[in-house]
């Protein structure tokens, strides 16, 4: 990772973030009450960044808000 | 005059090409690649997506992107095809006023035209920040089997976009001339192109430069997106087997298993077998479950057999329509990624009997044809004539609503055709011209395409009145049609644009909305680099705050925090202006702070060593983050520096 950080290639920070398709790829959704609609709720494979290019997308899990 | 590009606008993807030096070049998006997905999608927020963000997106908002429009576009609602579409699409097409088929997002309606012109509008930003200058010039590729109603859609698209769409070629067509350029002598060409929805099979003949279509046949719902089922569900059906879980209940598994089907489709095309593993695809009360299958492509060949059987029959038709034998086809092409399948090329040579040609990229061959016509078209490349056909056949009803053809299918364009009609009744006083476009015998069985009436005809017995009505077909596959009264030589004509579904006026008012949107996109992305440079603004000062600490006076500190929450505040606030000034004016605070690093570090060097250490630890750091500017010229002071940068990396 250090070596990573070294050549300005940072890891994307996603759960918890709004989804944002230039970053995130979407795999599914799901309901949860924890957190709220739009939202990552969990990641699958996580997204790397080189300065300001996307070098992987993170594959994520978005929330769909609480289940009605 | 620019550039002039050529756009391949597919069903599922889209390429643009430009020529370059004589060679036609492939562009790149700015995500690197070189196609482009033909997905539109709109946000929450109003925002709107083209290409691969809003393919990303997809499943996180399934009724507002929209993918597949070409299947949709310049037909009608009540079409077979947009039945079919509607069962398919998770977004909404509904009827719109003039019967055409639209869809509607969040209660708006839009027609394909406009989602097209996005997708076009997108393929031709790619080409202008490549070429750095304005395009307003390009070639677009419609499928041969497009009808008139069809290409003038795609004109329009064209044109919303803020394209001026100097020719609509065939893709085949387009196809053989990425091929053709440097072919002399005669040849009977067949284009087989399997792509990612669609299916589409033409024969052509070249000779001394002059492409002409023959015919064309396909199926518009076969593709690469049927052979990636075909495998998902065999290893859903696996799975169950092995497992008892049921993968197509699940959304999040389903969707990594057409991602992994696709891959795996995409490698038995050069490796014989394929591992397909999964982990954690799902989980039940036992604990996670992953799943790990091999396939070969034996295997693979025989899910979709079937699939590739039914390219069959339309090639048969085709080289039957087009009147040659199957022996006179001199070359084969194939375009299209699915092609690359070795059981597909197979297929090819046992249809055709001969080994077909795979020297330009199937994905890419389409734009790079465009591409050419394009330098054609601006005289760079020489030599190369350019003809068409038209798909159907087009006439006019006659009575007991019969249609009597005037140009018949296959015809080239332009092509001229006239011929002299009469009444049907005594004192008729007005004749209706009823445009038809098909191959049925029967009026309405045929497709119309437009209608007009030639009115004040003097009386007269029916029979005598000779009216001339003439077709006059464009390089484009447009239709002017055209009737006289020779007797009076009164005349009414139009040009078919009726079916297109959109008047000149809506097509003016959709370019304005699309600059519009254009000029919005251009604000939004200022807003976002303007925070961004305000956001490390803000990290590089406060940084070199903390490294100066005590060194700097009161009251440039509290100067400087003033303008750092100043500009805080203006980055809370979406007004590009203020937060541009703040920055600004934060700036030039620092600038005072950059004096005093400058001056710190003349009075190290004259100074003691052990502070100089100091000052070249918070130097190399500032170096290692990358920041640059002020904090960042700091690292210019001293030799001594460079070793620092091993302590700050952990």
């Amino acid at each position: 990772m250090a070596m990573l950080v070294r050549f300005d290639v940072v890891q994307l920070d996603t759960v918890g973030q709004p989804f944002n398709p230039d970053e995130m790829d979407a795999l599914t959704m799901e309901a949860s009450d924890e957190v709220s609609a739009n939202h990552v709720l969990r990641e699958f494979a996580k997204g790397y960044m080189f300065k300001d290019r996307i070098l992987r997308h993170a594959q994520v899990v978005v929330s769909s808000g609480p289940e009605k | 005059m620019g550039k002039m590009i050529g756009i391949d606008l597919g069903t599922t993807n889209s390429c643009v090409a430009i020529m370059e030096g004589g060679d036609p070049k492939v562009i790149e998006n700015s995500e690197g690649n070189r196609t482009t997905p033909s997905v539109v999608a709109f946000t929450d927020n109003g925002e709107r997506l083209v290409g691969q963000v809003a393919k990303r997106q997809a499943v996180t908002n399934p009724t507002k992107t929209l993918s597949a429009i070409k299947r949709l576009i310049g037909r009608k609602f009540t079409d077979a095809e947009v039945k079919k579409s509607i069962e398919l699409s998770p977004f909404t097409i509904v009827e719109g006023s003039n019967g055409d088929a639209m869809v509607e997002v969040d209660g708006k309606q839009y027609s394909s035209a406009e989602i097209s012109a996005m997708i076009l509008g997108k393929m031709k930003q790619t080409a202008e920040e490549y070429l750095g200058e304005p395009v307003t010039d390009a070639v677009v590729t419609v499928p041969a089997y497009f009808n008139d109603a069809q290409r003038q859609a795609t004109k329009d698209a064209g044109k919303i976009a803020g394209l001026n769409v100097q020719r609509i070629i065939n893709e085949p067509t387009a196809a053989s001339l990425a091929y053709g350029l440097d072919k002399k002598g005669e040849e009977k060409i067949a284009v087989f192109d399997l792509g990612g929805g669609t299916f589409d099979v033409s024969i052509l003949e070249i000779g001394d430069g002059v492409f002409e279509v023959k015919s064309t046949n396909g199926d518009t719902f076969l593709g690469g997106e049927d052979f990636d089922m075909r495998i998902v569900n065999w290893l859903a059906d696996e799975f169950k087997r092995d497992q008892g879980v049921d993968l197509r209940n699940d959304n999040m598994a389903l969707q990594r298993l057409k991602e992994e089907a696709e891959k795996a489709k995409k490698e038995l095309s050069t490796a014989m077998e394929t591992d397909i593993n999964l982990p954690f695809i799902t989980a039940d009360a036992s604990g996670p479950k992953h799943l790990n299958i091999k396939l070969s492509r034996a295997k693979l060949e025989s899910l979709v057999e079937d699939l590739i059987d039914r390219c069959e029959a339309p090639c048969l038709t085709a080289i039957k329509d087009a009147g040659v034998n199957v022996s006179e086809i001199d070359e084969v092409i194939l375009v299209g990624g699915m092609t690359r399948m070795p059981k597909v090329q197979e297929k090819v040579k046992a249809i055709f009997g001969k080994e077909p040609h795979k020297g330009v990229n199937p994905d890419e061959v389409v734009a790079i044809g465009a591409a050419i016509q394009g330098g054609v078209l601006q005289g760079d490349v020489k030599d190369v004539l350019l003809l068409d056909v038209t798909p159907l056949s087009l006439g006019i009803e006659t009575l007991g609503s019969v249609t009597t053809k005037l140009i018949e299918k296959n015809t080239t364009v332009p092509t001229k055709k006239s011929q002299i009609f009469s009444t049907a009744a005594d004192n008729q006083p007005a004749v209706s011209i009823h445009v038809l476009q098909g191959e049925r015998e029967m009026a309405p069985d045929n497709k119309t395409i437009g209608r007009f009436e030639l009115t004040d005809l003097p009386a007269a017995p029916r029979g005598v009145p000779q009216i001339e009505v003439t077709f006059d077909l464009d390089a484009n596959g447009i239709l002017h049609v055209s009737a006289k009264d020779m007797g009076t030589g009164k005349e009414q004509s139009i040009r078919i644009t009726a079916s297109s579904g959109l008047s000149e006026e809506e097509i003016e008012k959709m370019k304005k909305d699309a600059e519009l949107h254009a000029d919005e996109d251009k604000k939004r992305k200022e807003l976002v680099e303007a925070k961004n440079n305000g956001d490390s603004m803000i990290h590089m000062t406060q940084k070199t705050l903390t490294e100066l600490g005590d060194k700097v006076d009161a009251e440039t500190k509290s100067n400087v925090e003033r303008e750092i929450e100043n500009l805080k505040k203006a980055l809370e606030g979406d007004d590009t202006d203020t937060i541009k000034s703040a920055t600004e004016t934060l700036t030039q605070a620092s600038h005072k702070l950059a004096e005093l690093m400058y001056a710190q570090a003349s009075q190290d060097q004259g100074g003691a060593g052990g502070a100089g250490a100091a000052g070249a630890g918070a130097a190399g750091a500032a170096g290692a983050a990358g920041a640059a500017g002020a904090a960042g010229s700091g690292g210019n002071d001293d030799d001594d520096v460079v070793d620092a940068d091993f302590e700050e990396v952990k």
